[in-house]
């Protein structure tokens, strides 16, 4: 099972979620483009997508109901209300999910949202369970969450209070990234977007999944009606990424890992990459 | 790069970087660095950001890559737009724009991003020459196949050196739009594969005006045909695009090829599982099709009855139709009640979801009757139907005052 990623005890990252104009288009698009490469295999139940890719694994929902396609990443949390009132002292806002009863959509002061879900009382919870302990490989890594936005400090300082972790700079970087990390376990990586998006631009959440054949997966990608948003690069964590925008119009990422994980050599105790080769070049993803 | 401070270069520096220019520019198109070569040359010597993207905006390449482009102000940019901060020129390939060279510059200082462009339009227009004369062989193997040109085994070994396989199941989608054909061939599918491998994940060919996309059975079919509804519809209006369905081997390939084309001139937009029409299919096809696989298709849910049930639904529907629709002389030939005769028609009507009150599924029955090579006339119906429908419910204990069979008009005309 993939494992739920820890950061205070009341707090865990869970699997993203894809609010789609046209669930049914995009669960065959994303099949179709990630299902198809590699040793692993995509199981769809219901509304939901397994995503297993042998060492790579996560899971995604498809949720309905929105007017335009967005991914949104998710936390479980213990207690509901002691989230909203933090993320409302932060400077944040919370409403209810209006897709699911219950669920909290929390907007951040740069305006990227998250959803948090009780534990306690989701309905769904279970049977994501369910799926993810067939599908999922639990040694695999979650999706790489990223986070584009146009004030970084603030950004990460929110995010960091939100949900108990530490923030991490990645060392003579141009472009600001920072991990924020749960000990010693990077979880989410934020890039600032100032330098190279356009001003008008909302923050917004990018999930990165894993795959064994990166060139091939954007051609693929593109020809299943996908657009390319940021063409194929390599990044200073060893990874080959792209972005792209699915059909119903929602940017996600792909990323061919390094052997030494999501965000390769970079250790966050050290605050530094343990390969030293790794300290040029560009940055993201 | 010298500047003065207004942002214009002195006229001897200006020179001096023009030519360093250029000479990176070729440096990069020669060194086989590619478009994304050419693009990082183009900003390091502008020291501004630049890109390549196509007519989706969709983005070949970026320097820097995670540059924020406004595509939707690349695509339509107008030149004489003063001060948009934007110097966009289209990459034309066989006189047809494919993509937009943009960098963010006020100016073309010295025609720099011009002679970027044309490198770029020469590269894109290289690669797509070089594929051109593949696609214009699967284009002509799929015409002399789909029109049943080619003998059996021609057909397979020909097949198969395109890359299909009679093993593999496939789904044939064919699309139309009013274009000229010329902009129907010269409209790279997809840059990103053009520049890329070279390969897409499916069999792609023009035959006469339509597109024709040949999907393995197990890859996201709606999808492409979304996608190649969205492609084709860039190209002009009356987008039609039609999906055939899943049928085994090479012959059945044949038959999507048929299905798809029925189902794209019957809609606009995307047609998916259109139920079979043979008589359509039939026109459409000139006769050069599959006419026993379609016919055995056509009665494989009566087929599939008789042969559970013990049934003569087929038997049944063959003589009805043979003997003009008329229920009395089918139930006397049939030896049977005419309430059982109405019981097996309504059977057969729930089947295969036509009604029999219709001239045009009189037509299409009959037609699967003579195409699946039923020999009517061999047929003993009173030893056999005697024998085989005694379960059968005694119909005319249900209904004692029917009269003439009245097939249900409410089913599908």
């Amino acid at each position: 099972m993939n494992t739920p990623k820890s950061m205070t005890a009341s707090v865990r990252l869970r699997p993203p979620v894809l609010r789609s104009t046209r669930p049914e288009l995009a669960q065959d698009f994303y099949h179709g483009v990630l299902g198809t490469y590699g040793p692993g295999a995509l199981t769809i139940d219901g509304p939901s997508l397994a995503y297993n890719r042998g060492m790579h694994s996560s899971f995604v929902v498809f949720e309905t109901g929105v007017t335009t396609s967005q991914w949104f990443p998710v936390i479980e949390v213990d207690d509901l209300a002691a989230l909203k009132a933090k993320a409302e002292e932060l400077g944040g806002s919370c409403v209810e999910n209006p897709i699911k009863g219950g669920d909290l959509l929390v907007t951040a002061p740069d305006g990227s949202q998250i959803i948090a879900i009780d534990s306690r009382r989701h309905d769904d919870l279970p049977d994501r369970d369910a799926v993810l302990a067939d599908a999922a490989d639990p040694t695999g890594p979650p999706v790489m969450l990223e986070l584009c936005t146009g004030i970084i400090d603030e950004s990460a300082a929110f995010y960091c209070e939100l949900l108990g972790v530490e923030q991490q700079a990645i060392p003579n970087d141009p472009y600001g990234y920072r991990v924020l990390a749960s000990g010693s376990e990077a979880l989410i990586g934020m890039v600032d977007m100032t330098s190279f998006f356009a001003e008008a631009t909302s923050a917004y959440w990018i999930p990165y999944f894993h795959v064994s054949d990166i060139s091939t997966i954007v051609e693929t990608s593109v020809s299943y009606g996908g657009r390319v948003k940021a063409p194929l690069e390599s990044s200073k964590f060893g990874a080959s990424y792209a972005v792209l925008v699915d059909p119903t119009g929602a940017a996600y990422g792909i990323r061919e890992l390094p052997d030494s994980g999501i965000f390769g050599s970079f250790d966050v105790e050290l605050g530094d990459f343990a390969d030293s080769e790794s300290a040029d070049g560009v940055i993201t993803a | 790069m010298e500047r003065t401070h207004s942002g214009r270069f002195n006229g001897d520096s200006l020179d001096r970087w023009i030519g360093d220019t250029l000479q990176s520019l070729a440096r990069a198109a020669r060194a086989e660095f590619g478009i994304s070569g050419i693009v990082s040359a183009l900003s390091t010597a502008l020291q501004a950001p630049a890109s390549v993207i196509d007519t989706r905006g969709s983005i070949l390449a970026s320097t820097p890559s995670r540059f924020e482009w406004a595509v939707d102000d690349i695509i339509t940019h107008d030149p004489a737009t003063p001060d948009d901060g934007l110097v966009v020129y289209p990459l034309n390939v066989e006189g047809e724009t494919v993509a937009f060279l943009a960098a963010r510059v006020d100016h073309d200082h010295g025609g720099t991003c011009r002679f970027a462009a044309d490198l770029i339009a020469i590269e894109l227009s290289r690669i797509n020459a070089r594929l051109e004369g593949r696609r214009e062989l699967v284009g002509q193997i799929l015409e002399d196949f789909f029109h049943a040109r080619l003998s059996q085994s021609d057909a397979e070994q020909r097949l198969s050196e395109i890359g299909l396989s009679n093993s593999v199941e496939y789904r044939v989608i064919v699309g139309s739009v009013k274009a000229p054909q010329s902009r129907l061939r010269s409209f790279p599918w997809n840059l990103h594969t053009l520049v890329g491998s070279g390969r897409e994940p499916f069999i792609r060919a023009l035959i006469n005006d339509l597109v024709v996309i040949i999907v393995p059975a197990d890859k996201p079919v709606r999808v492409i045909a979304e996608a190649v509804a969205e492609r084709l519809s860039r190209l002009g209006s009356d987008v039609r695009v039609g999906v055939g369905g899943n049928y085994r081997g090479f012959s059945g390939l044949r038959l999507s090829y048929y299905h798809a084309r029925t189902s794209a001139l019957s809609n606009l937009g995307v047609t998916e599982e259109l139920s079979l029409n043979l008589s359509s299919i039939l026109l459409l096809a000139n006769l050069d099709l599959p006419l026993k696989t379609l016919s055995d298709l056509v009665l494989e849910p009566l087929r599939r009855y008789d042969e559970q049930n013990q049934g003569d639904l087929t038997l049944t529907l063959a003589t009805y139709l043979r003997l003009d629709c008329s229920s009395q002389r089918a139930s006397n030939e049939l030896f049977v009640h005419r309430n059982t005769l109405r019981y097996r028609l309504d059977q057969i009507e729930q089947l295969t979801g036509r009604s029999l009150a219709s001239f045009q599924n009189q037509m299409h029955f009959w037609l699967a009757i003579v195409g699946s090579g039923f020999d009517i006339d061999s047929q003993n119906p009173l030893s056999e139907s005697v024998q085989h429908h005694a379960d059968e419910p005694d119909q005319s204990t249900l209904d004692p005052d029917l009269a003439e069979i009245q097939p249900d008009p409410k089913r599908e005309s």
